[in-house]
């Protein structure tokens, strides 16, 4: 679809009503009937996110653990969606497709993958949206290709939405890993969560979805990256990226439609308007409704750290400064903790000389952040569970307590390769950063409690049967005896900062 | 102002102000040696520390063997020790730069007032490996021949060259990046620190030895010498592109190893 303006838009998936699906169908269909040496064709696109094979000419290129994670996705779906463009209107489809998005965080309705991707046959014909290997059916949870729903906590974006920077783990966008971080990701709060946990609801144990170097193969990959993106474009109306020109002039390789190498960097395509010419149906058009001017985020003189340094230059030429990393840990879990599957919780212990701090850093009117920090995250493959994450969670909990202790999620998109990334990259250990600070006053009526201990649960986020479906109360709720691959978290600590 | 006020606090400051003394003392080393003709310290002891600082393990042995009877011997075991502190004050210099992303780690992953003790554990654990390794190379070099041809640098920056393209090498920078558990509090968190300073400094020893024995065999301005490999080796370990960059370093070294070649055939 193009607006008035002639410029692409994207619009969500599911609900849609007219062929935009039957052409992106058609098209991949196209993509795959070409030789896997084409670059645009389906193998090779799929193969510059990641690959198995050896390696060819930008395989392997797809970023992830770092700031550079949601600009790189946005130029990879730029080009992509030309070719797919060009191929429907080579098969004599409209000159205004567009990429969908799947806004599987609406609601419960829009939280399984759209029909279009679900059958194996469409008139008569293999379908070429449908791929088998996506979360299957298992004794706990129901398949992904029988229109399992993805739970809201794993599709929550709104600890990235909330966050007001964009540099750093803890912040939208993520860290710069390196030059200067180099041992633990910078994954940002947009990449842990909806697009770590959705890949691996979706991919599951053994599915696509759940590995860098077959992600891309599935259709549905590419719906998910643009509403990733397209929850940037969001954010990026009344926030500002990052500054730094380390990360706003790092280049980028892909190939266009014509299948040339055209190299972009990340301050080219920071709007998608006037820099790629497309936008998304939720966004005001240009005179339209013009949204809200971008806005630093607040001036917070008195706070202490990386909270002090705003990472906003506001556009000056001045070089702007890497955002200080410093945070105090005021408390550690003595043990480290190893995810299989079932439910897991380690006591953090909060240190006796640092309690009064994180009371003081708890309350609303302090401008201190507090964070937990589940780090050193390890293990030999992703093993497609996402996990919720919960504070001093009662035992037999119902809904309601999940949702009143729920911090965050956490998934392993990408565990395989973070140690021994493919790409000419340095490795490193994985790091999640979920921002609690919020909670532990709901928990503690105002103000942390000041107990010594904070219990930290790992709960899996299961699939759910949608709505009238025959089986849909037959799902054991807390299932015992589940074995995935091991996920070892090195640490799990709190600071302050 | 605010970058001002940012820097100060910076909990690292005082690492890379120590990193920073040293290389002023290494400069001021530098300074004296060229006063002198380098031969009139006395004892072994005080020109081969001198001497190490100033022109490097060439000019060590060159000291020494003055010192003596002008015939060429091994240091003593008296001598090795005494070269033992200025090697640390060379692997200060050059190689605290290089680990400040794993004294950065260190200081950001421990409780907050153990931060300094966390990052001495770490630093001593660290430069104890590189001056293992200094004592090792000052031992084999002294009392070995070849070592004192004057084609001995031009092979060592060849070797450094071709371990730059490597399979080890590349292991070895990966390693450099990997994190290792610290826990919060006690004798295990004593011993976390100094268990990642060991690893760090073992990765770090495997992936700059080559580099690091080259500089040794340098002769006066050795200051210069190291003040180039300590950007290299700073440019591999923090470069966005690792595998490039440290093939680049495998060029440059391998070209300067033709020139020196050169130069010295060439008289």
């Amino acid at each position: 679809m193009i607006n008035e303006g002639g410029v692409f838009v994207r619009q969500e998936a599911r609900s849609l009503t007219d062929e935009t699906l039957g052409w992106y169908g058609r098209a991949v269909g196209r993509m795959k009937e070409r030789s896997p040496e084409e670059v645009t064709s389906w193998e090779y696109q799929a193969a510059i996110h990641g690959s198995t094979e050896a390696p060819k000419p930008l395989y392997d290129q797809c970023k992830h653990g770092s700031w550079f994670f949601l600009p790189w996705h946005r130029m990879y779906l730029y080009y992509f969606e030309q070719i797919v463009r060009a191929a429907v209107v080579e098969l004599e489809g409209p000159e205004d497709w567009s990429l969908p998005y799947w806004n599987y965080g609406l609601d419960e309705e829009h939280a399984s993958i759209p029909d279009a991707f679900r059958e194996p046959e469409v008139e008569g014909e293999p379908n070429p949206l449908f791929v088998e290997q996506r979360a299957p059916r298992t004794e706990f949870e129901p398949g992904i290709n029988e229109g399992a729903v993805l739970k809201a906590r794993t599709t929550s974006d709104a600890s990235a939405t909330a966050a007001p920077n964009f540099v750093g783990p803890e912040e939208f966008g993520g860290g710069p890993n390196p030059p200067t971080r180099t041992f633990f990701g910078e994954a940002g709060q947009l990449e842990l969560s909806p697009h770590n946990a959705v890949h691996g609801a979706v991919g599951g144990e053994e599915g696509w979805m759940s590995f860098p170097s077959e992600a891309a193969k599935d259709p549905i990959f590419w719906l998910h990256h643009a509403n990733i993106d397209r929850i940037w474009a969001e954010w990026e109306q009344n926030h500002q990226d990052a500054p730094q020109p380390e990360w706003r002039d790092e280049s980028f390789p892909l190939f266009n439609p014509e299948g040339e190498e055209e190299s972009k960097t990340p301050a080219e395509v920071l709007d998608t308007i006037a820099d790629l010419n497309y936008t998304y149906d939720v966004i005001p058009a240009q005179g339209e409704e013009p949204g809200p001017e971008p806005t630093p985020p607040e001036p917070e003189p008195e706070m202490v750290g990386a909270a002090a340094t705003p990472n906003v230059s506001g556009g000056g030429g001045e070089m702007a400064e890497m955002p200080s990393p410093d945070r105090k840990v005021v408390g550690a879990a003595e043990e480290k903790v190893t995810l299989t599957g079932s439910t897991e919780a380690v006591p953090v212990t909060i240190d006796d000389r640092a309690k009064e701090e994180l009371q003081e850093a708890s309350r609303k009117s302090d401008p201190r952040r507090v964070f937990l920090n589940i780090e050193d995250i390890r293990g030999e493959i992703n093993p497609g569970t996402v996990y919720g994450v919960y504070l001093n969670l009662p035992d037999d909990p119902d809904e309601p307590t999940l949702e009143e202790h729920f911090a965050g999620n956490i998934s392993f998109f990408g565990i395989e390769r973070a140690r021994e990334p493919r790409g000419d990259e340095h490795g490193h250990s994985m790091r999640y950063v979920l921002e609690i600070a919020g909670l532990l006053r709901e928990l503690g009526g105002g103000e942390y409690s000041g107990d010594s201990e904070l219990d930290v649960t790992f709960r899996p986020l299961r699939l759910k049967a949608p709505e009238g479906h025959p089986e849909e109360e037959s799902f054991p709720a807390h299932p015992d005896g589940i074995q995935r691959p091991p996920i070892e978290i090195g640490r799990v600590s709190l600071s302050v900062g | 102002m605010a970058r001002l006020a940012a820097i100060r606090r910076r909990p690292t400051l005082w690492v890379e102000g120590a990193a920073a003394a040293a290389w002023v003392a290494l400069a001021a080393g530098t300074v004296v040696a060229r006063g002198s003709d380098g031969s009139g310290h006395g004892s072994v002891l005080a020109g081969g520390a001198l001497w190490i600082c100033t022109t490097g393990l060439g000019g060590a042995h060159a000291a020494a063997a003055q010192a003596t009877s002008g015939d060429v011997a091994p240091l003593t075991a008296a001598s090795l020790l005494a070269a033992a502190p200025m090697w640390a004050l060379m692997a200060g210099a050059m190689m605290v730069p290089t680990a400040m992303p794993a004294v950065e780690h260190v200081t950001l992953h421990s409780l907050y007032w153990r931060r300094r003790r966390a990052m001495v554990e770490f630093l001593l654990a660290f430069l104890a490996i590189w001056v293992a390794f200094g004592v090792f190379v000052l031992g084999a070099l002294t009392s070995w021949g070849p070592a004192r041809s004057p084609l001995a640098l031009p092979a060592a920056l060849a070797l450094a060259a071709l371990w730059q393209l490597t399979p080890w090498k590349w292991r070895a920078l990966r390693a450099c990046h990997r994190p290792s558990p610290l826990p919060p509090r006690g004798p295990r968190a004593t011993a976390g620190t100094i268990r990642f300073g060991l690893l760090n400094g073992s990765a770090c020893l495997a992936s700059c030895w080559a580099i690091m024995a080259a500089v040794a065999l340098t002769g006066s301005p050795a200051l210069l010498w190291m003040a180039v490999a300590t950007a290299l080796i700073c440019a591999e370990k923090l470069n966005l592109k690792p595998r490039r960059t440290a093939r680049r370093v495998g060029a440059l070294l391998g070209t300067v190893a033709f020139g020196v070649a050169l130069a010295v055939l060439l008289g």
